[in-house]
């Protein structure tokens, strides 16, 4: 049958005028079809960002804007290398990041434009020509500084309870003296206020502020004893057993003490507990000293050996070998950068901490130091003998002429730069002493960290927020940045486990089928039913390995101790 | 049963054996379950065969109705060969509709279509959405008005500004012109009392009116007498037709308003099931027809009137105007013999009004025979030009335009003095002349005024003259149509071929698109695939695991001892001589002694706990050899050389120290064991590799690390809701405002 034209289908007969090429009447649209964007990733593709920068004029050509901060100052703030962006998987989170990015750059460069508020500098000794600093005494310097200074230079003559050690607070405005005949005391050094002063009737090893000036330790004949700041007596701590030396770790409220019998302790003051007591099994420890950066307590051993310790591992995190003869002294600068020691063959060594590196610096002493200090610039106090002598940049360089040298009546008990002022504590066995050390502290000090000026509500709120911010032992490493690190050898027993287990085949089933009466299988169904088993079989396989990299981060969680009322919570699963 | 029931009909029908047969034989195949498609007949004996009644039958070609066929039935009339010709050239040009597209592959496009849609419109939100969330803090409400705040904010500090006193000069020459807005219906003055009353009463009145006015049509709408409506009717029409009558001498072009409304009603006739035999009645009147004569007059009657209210006043040239006229002329006959059919209900009114409107016409025509047969040829031959082309556009009606109408006007107006000749010059010049600066507003008149021209055409296909003023309107009209029917084709034809162009376009994109083909499995093996899949998937994981264990960051440097390369020698300080010694060290003897045993005394010492403490860490080879087997067992049995080295498993490699090349130091690798369970052993989610974890973690947050601002900066909270105001959800007008 022919097809009919429907009325709906008809095209209109072009005419030939139409046909022709487009004459004068016709306007010709030159359409160019925009491709559209397909898709949501091309359209990301195809949206061309182009940054247009437009710099307004500065409308106050006085004023030119921030000041450029110098490189080299940028660079002490840094934060180090920021993400690679590639490394980053979505979008989003890449843009999430780069703003953080941005944040932490903006809080490196107000960090460096702060630093102008640091206005104070540290003095020094100026010798004329012909004259050395070693020359100039106390007498001498005192006479020629302001008064507020020159009162910082004193002399207590305490003939009674000899030889003995004294220490400064952390913002360096108390001082704690004890004597080995059991006379201890705490004042305020600046305003020469008592706080405190106790005849303790036996012999008093060691002295120890803890995190605030209204509480310090005593290690006393038998065990330690805690005092509050008017004397009274507040805990005896008989775990800690004839300690020699003690240390306050003052972020992780840790108070270490190594004893006569060999122990080491770390007490937590702020819970009391003791987290960790061992025997070093090193003999007797006399030295001890800590390591500020990581909270490491570094001891010195007869046989040259420095151990350094956490309360993590009864093995020592490591050991150095700095002399070859007993060790008379030990020390770590403030900021962990340095270990200087000194042993009885008259030898002074620098080490890099950091490291564990050197010697930096090898110095051959008259006579063997029996004591060592750095103090916040990086000077160095040996004690040998009565003689006490002060070094400048011995660390970086080899020095030769002693900074300052003071002589004393008695041989020295311990000596102490004070934090945030020009000072050197000095215990004798007969006097306390606080020499003048122009340029040896700290002249900015930052308040929230550390006030020499600090008010009774200041420290309250200064302790509430230490106690927030305390560190945890466990976090006590060689190195502190550790726990902003990946544990890697896990990681890689991890992937390595997940690899094997990927490695085992699924076994395979073989599936011979029942004979069914006729009509009631067929070899369709029987193939079906063989591919149900053997997927079946499959999938409990693939399941039991699934289930396998779980148990072994499960194991320790069920040695948690259980509760009496644990028979009632829901019973785990069997799988 | 069945039976019984067949020996019924056969009672009933005897004389119709063809029937009797038909009917058994239906019966027959009613007792198959199966359903049987059953030819279409035509039940309604008409005389004129619509093309959507033909019926094709199972026979094929020979059974079936070709419409050539039926142009048989014009037998020796003029009209046949033209008629038979445009058959043929439809069959040509014509092509059947695609056959429909199965339900789920229509679903499927569809579906995919529904897809796109939504996605380009959920695109849209795209920038808006990954801007909240990669944003570090949202305020919420999102879109506050900050643009208010600001203004009133400038004007705040204005105000406490003191004016200069060159600005206050400044001010007086040139005050700031505040803008007051008054609405106007305020300034109007409140009515008084009177007015008011005034106003009342009128409304009163007129409401009054109103009701009477319906009160008297319900009433008479109510009377159910016909010939008193027949009478009704017939009196309005004929008040209708002296309406128009005087509206073709005073005023004109009212006149082709009426004929429009005239035309506008047949439209609606046409495109209305009115009078076209497909309602319940005249179904009933169907299915009596066959035996009832007066119900079948009443369908003929009714059908004459649907011709009759649909007809078109003209007929020009084309076949189906033709085939109009056929039809015209049998319901002719049918009125003659029944005079039934006069008083036929709605239709009637307009069947008169428009006979006597033809009446006026061939007066009018008459009159106007003095004009020139030249002119009426011309306007003959543009008439069919426009007439053509109108067919072809087959453009829907639309009403007219007010813009038109007033053209309309303007045109007339202006003619009205001119002769003829000239007009007809005038509008040769014109179509000579193209002007294109009018070209769209000339489109958009083509298409309104196309309705009016086909009646005006028929006038002149009457082949009598019109009258003049008419004519001269009509011409403008078809003139102005002709030129832009041409520029509407040509338009029509470049876009028509660049679409094909841009189509491609398209679908180049589209081509690129096209989703990776993935693999058609049955389902029976689904779970098996799955399988492979995660295998790939793990494996996939664990090369990118790989890939973050080798881009570990730190490398270790290789250890070289400083202390080789590196000698300090120490130096000699001048240290003061203490006058007192302490009491540990009194003995100087001892002192030189150990010194002089130093070397081969503690480094010694330290050198055998170094040996020591790696030979802990180094792993051992295992020895597993069982004595015994395979072999004499017994005291003094030497094992086998070859078996002791089969039998031990070899330990890996000494794991590198860090302390390897320093000979002063051990480093006890082993103590950091409880730090492990605080740190990180996996790479957490949006990070790729070790390092940037490591990076990411570099920094801390906490104020006493980072200055005041970058502390606040970092701790800001990600989302931060204002208080007491409602937040609500995002709304479409935020795509708008660029600003947001």
């Amino acid at each position: 049958m022919g097809k009919v034209q429907r009325y709906f289908n008809k095209t209109e007969d072009i005419s030939p005028s139409s046909k022709t090429s487009p004459s004068k009447d016709t306007i010709v649209y030159n359409i160019k079809p925009k491709l559209k964007p397909w898709g949501r990733r091309q359209s990301d593709k195809v949206i061309n960002k182009k940054k247009k920068v437009v710099k307004l004029p500065n409308p106050n050509p006085k004023f030119k804007g921030k000041v450029p901060i110098p490189k080299k100052r940028l660079k002490k703030y840094a934060r180090g290398e920021g993400i690679n962006k590639t490394g980053i998987k979505t979008k989003i989170h890449q843009k999430k990041f780069e703003k953080k990015e941005k944040v932490i750059k903006f809080a490196a460069q107000q960090a460096a434009r702060a630093e102008v508020l640091l206005i104070e500098e540290e003095g020094f000794l100026e010798a004329d020509a012909g004259e050395t600093t070693t020359q100039f005494t106390q007498k001498q310097i005192r006479e020629n500084v302001d008064i507020t200074a020159a009162s910082k230079c004193f002399d207590l003559r305490l003939e009674d309870f000899g030889p003995y050690r004294m220490k400064y607070t952390r913002n360096g405005r108390h001082m704690l003296l004890g004597g080995k005949r059991g006379h201890v005391a705490a004042f305020d050094w600046v305003t020469k206020k008592l706080h405190c002063e106790i005849n303790m009737m036996e012999s008093v090893h060691d002295v120890c502020w803890l995190h605030l000036e209204t509480m310090f330790a005593a290690a006393q004949k038998e065990w330690v004893y805690m005092y509050d700041n008017q004397g009274i007596e507040l805990h005896c701590i008989k775990k800690l057993h004839r300690v020699t030396r003690m240390e306050f770790l003052p972020y992780h409220f840790l108070l270490a003490a190594c004893s006569d019998m060999g122990y080491l302790s770390w007490l937590d003051i702020s819970i009391g507990q003791m987290v960790s007591q061992f025997n070093s099994r090193l003999g007797r420890l006399t030295m001890l000293t800590q390591n500020p950066w990581n909270a490491v307590l570094c001891v010195g051993h007869v046989k040259g050996v420095v151990s350094m310790w956490s309360p993590n591992s009864k093995d020592p995190l490591a050991k150095m070998l700095c002399h070859k003869a007993p060790l008379t002294a030990l020390h770590v600068d403030p900021r962990g950068q340095y270990l200087a020691t000194a042993a009885s063959n008259r030898e002074l060594k620098i080490w890099d901490v950091r490291k564990l590196e050197g010697p930096v610096q090898e110095y051959k002493l008259i006579t063997a130091a029996n004591n060592l200090n750095f103090s916040q610039k990086n000077m160095l106090a040996l004690g040998m003998g009565n003689v006490v002598e002060v070094y400048r940049d011995c660390c970086t360089t080899a020095t030769k002429r002693p900074y300052l040298r003071h002589r004393f009546t008695t041989s020295i008990g311990n000596l102490n730069f004070c934090p945030y002022e020009d000072v050197l504590g000095v215990a004798t066995a007969k006097s306390v002493t606080s020499l003048l050390v122009p340029g040896s502290g700290e002249p900015n000090f930052d308040a929230l960290e550390a006030n020499p000026f600090q008010t009774k509500s200041q420290r309250k709120e200064a302790e509430v927020k230490s106690l927030l911010e305390k560190i945890q032992p466990e976090l006590i490493t060689l190195e502190p940045n550790v726990i902003a690190e990946v544990d890697i050898p896990t990681l890689k027993d991890k992937i390595d486990a997940k690899q094997k287990l990927l490695h085992v085949k699924p076994p395979k089933i073989n599936y011979t089928p029942r004979n069914k009466a006729k009509g009631k299988g067929g070899s369709a169904k029987i193939a079906k039913n063989k591919k149900i088993v053997q997927e079946q079989a499959k999938k409990e396989f693939v399941k039991s390995t699934k289930d396998f990299i779980p148990k072994l981060n499960i194991q320790k969680e069920q040695q948690k101790e259980s509760g009496v009322l644990d028979r009632f919570l829901p019973k785990k699963r069997k799988t | 049963m069945e039976s019984d029931t067949s020996e019924n009909y056969e009672d009933f029908y005897t004389e119709d054996d063809a029937q009797k047969h038909e009917k058994l034989v239906d019966k027959v195949l009613s007792l198959n379950k199966t359903q049987h498609i059953r030819k279409p007949s035509r039940t309604e004996p008409t005389l004129q065969i619509s093309e959507f009644n033909l019926v094709k039958s199972s026979g094929g070609d020979k059974g079936s109705v070709e419409i050539n066929d039926l142009t048989k039935s014009l037998r020796n009339r003029k009209s046949r060969l033209r008629i038979s010709e445009n058959v043929k050239r439809a069959h040509k040009a014509s092509h059947t509709l695609p056959k429909p597209l199965e339900k789920p592959q229509a679903n499927k496009i569809r579906r995919t279509v529904a897809y796109e849609k939504t996605r380009l419109e959920l695109d849209r939100w795209e920038a808006t959405v990954t801007a909240n969330r990669v944003s570090t803090n949202l305020s919420f409400p999102l879109n506050d008005d900050v643009k208010m705040d600001q203004k009133e904010s400038e004007n705040f500090a204005s105000m406490w500004r003191v004016k200069s006193k060159l600005a206050e000069e400044l001010e007086k020459h040139e005050p700031t012109v505040e803008e007051y807005h008054i609405s106007l219906e305020q300034e109007e003055f409140p009515l008084t009392m009177k007015e008011m009353l005034a106003r009342r009463k009128e409304a009163a009145k007129l409401r009054a009116y109103q009701g009477y006015k319906e009160a008297k049509a319900r009433r008479q709408n109510k009377i159910k007498s016909k010939k008193y409506h027949r009478i009704q009717k017939r009196e309005k029409i004929k008040k209708k037709l002296k309406e128009f009558e005087q509206l073709q001498k005073t005023n004109p072009e009212e006149a082709l308003k009426k004929l429009e409304e005239i035309e506008k009603s047949r439209i609606e006739e046409r495109f209305s099931l009115r009078h076209k035999s497909t309602g319940k009645w005249a179904r009933n009147q169907q299915i009596r027809a066959k035996y009832d004569k007066e119900s079948r007059q009443n369908l003929a009657q009714q059908l004459t009137l649907s011709r009759d209210l649909t007809q078109k006043s003209k007929t020009n040239g084309s076949s189906s105007e033709e085939e109009d006229e056929d039809v015209e002329k049998a319901p002719m006959g049918i009125d003659e013999t029944n005079p039934w059919v006069n008083g036929v209900k709605p239709g009637k009114e307009v069947a008169d009004f428009i006979s006597g409107y033809r009446k006026y016409w061939l007066e009018q025509n008459k009159t106007a025979q003095k004009s020139d047969v030249e002119k009426t040829e011309d306007v003959l031959e543009n008439s069919e030009n426009i007439d053509s082309n109108l067919i072809k556009l087959d453009q829907p009606e639309s009403n007219k335009n007010v813009l038109l109408k007033k053209k309309k006007q303007k045109i007339v107006t202006s003619d009205l003095n001119f002769d003829v000749e000239e007009t007809v010059e005038k509008l040769e010049k014109v179509k000579k002349v193209p002007q294109k600066k009018k070209k769209q507003k000339r489109n958009e008149q083509m298409n309104n005024s196309k309705s009016t021209s086909e009646w005006e055409v028929s006038l002149v296909e009457n082949g009598e003259a019109v009258e003049d003023m008419f004519n001269r309107t009509e011409n403008k009209l078809k003139k102005k149509m002709l030129r832009n029917v041409k520029q509407l084709k040509k338009k029509l034809v470049p876009k028509t071929l660049a679409k094909p162009q841009r189509e491609v376009a398209k679908d180049k994109v589209k081509v690129d698109l096209s989703l990776p083909i993935q693999k058609k499995t049955p389902q029976i093996d689904e779970a098996l695939i799955e399988n492979i899949d995660a295998e790939i998937r793990s494996n996939e994981e664990l090369s990118n695991l790989k890939t973050i264990l080798s881009s570990q960051t730190k490398q270790r440097p290789c250890d070289i001892d400083p202390e080789k390369y590196l000698k300090i020698n120490p130096t000699n300080l001048a240290t003061g001589i203490p006058n007192i010694v302490t009491n540990e060290e009194v003995d100087d003897q001892r002192a030189v002694i150990s010194e002089a045993f130093e070397d081969d005394d503690i480094v010694e010492e330290f050198n055998k706990d170094k040996s020591n403490e790696s030979d802990k860490d180094k792993p051992k080879n295992i020895n597993l050899t069982l004595p015994g087997w395979g072999s004499w067992g017994g005291t003094g049995i030497k094992v086998n050389k070859r078996k002791k080295r089969r039998f031990t498993m070899k330990a890996p490699k000494k794991i590198p120290r860090k302390d390897d090349n320093k000979g002063f130091l051990i480093i006890n690798e082993s103590a950091q064991n409880k730090v492990k369970e605080h740190m990180v052993s996996e790479v957490p989610f949006p990070f790729k590799t070790v390092k940037d974890f490591e990076a990411s973690v570099r920094a801390p947050i906490s104020n006493t690390f980072m200055p005041e601002t970058a502390y606040k900066k970092l701790i800001k909270p990600a989302v931060t809701t204002k208080m007491g105001t409602i937040i609500e959800p995002m709304s479409k007008d935020l795509l708008l405002n660029k600003n947001s």
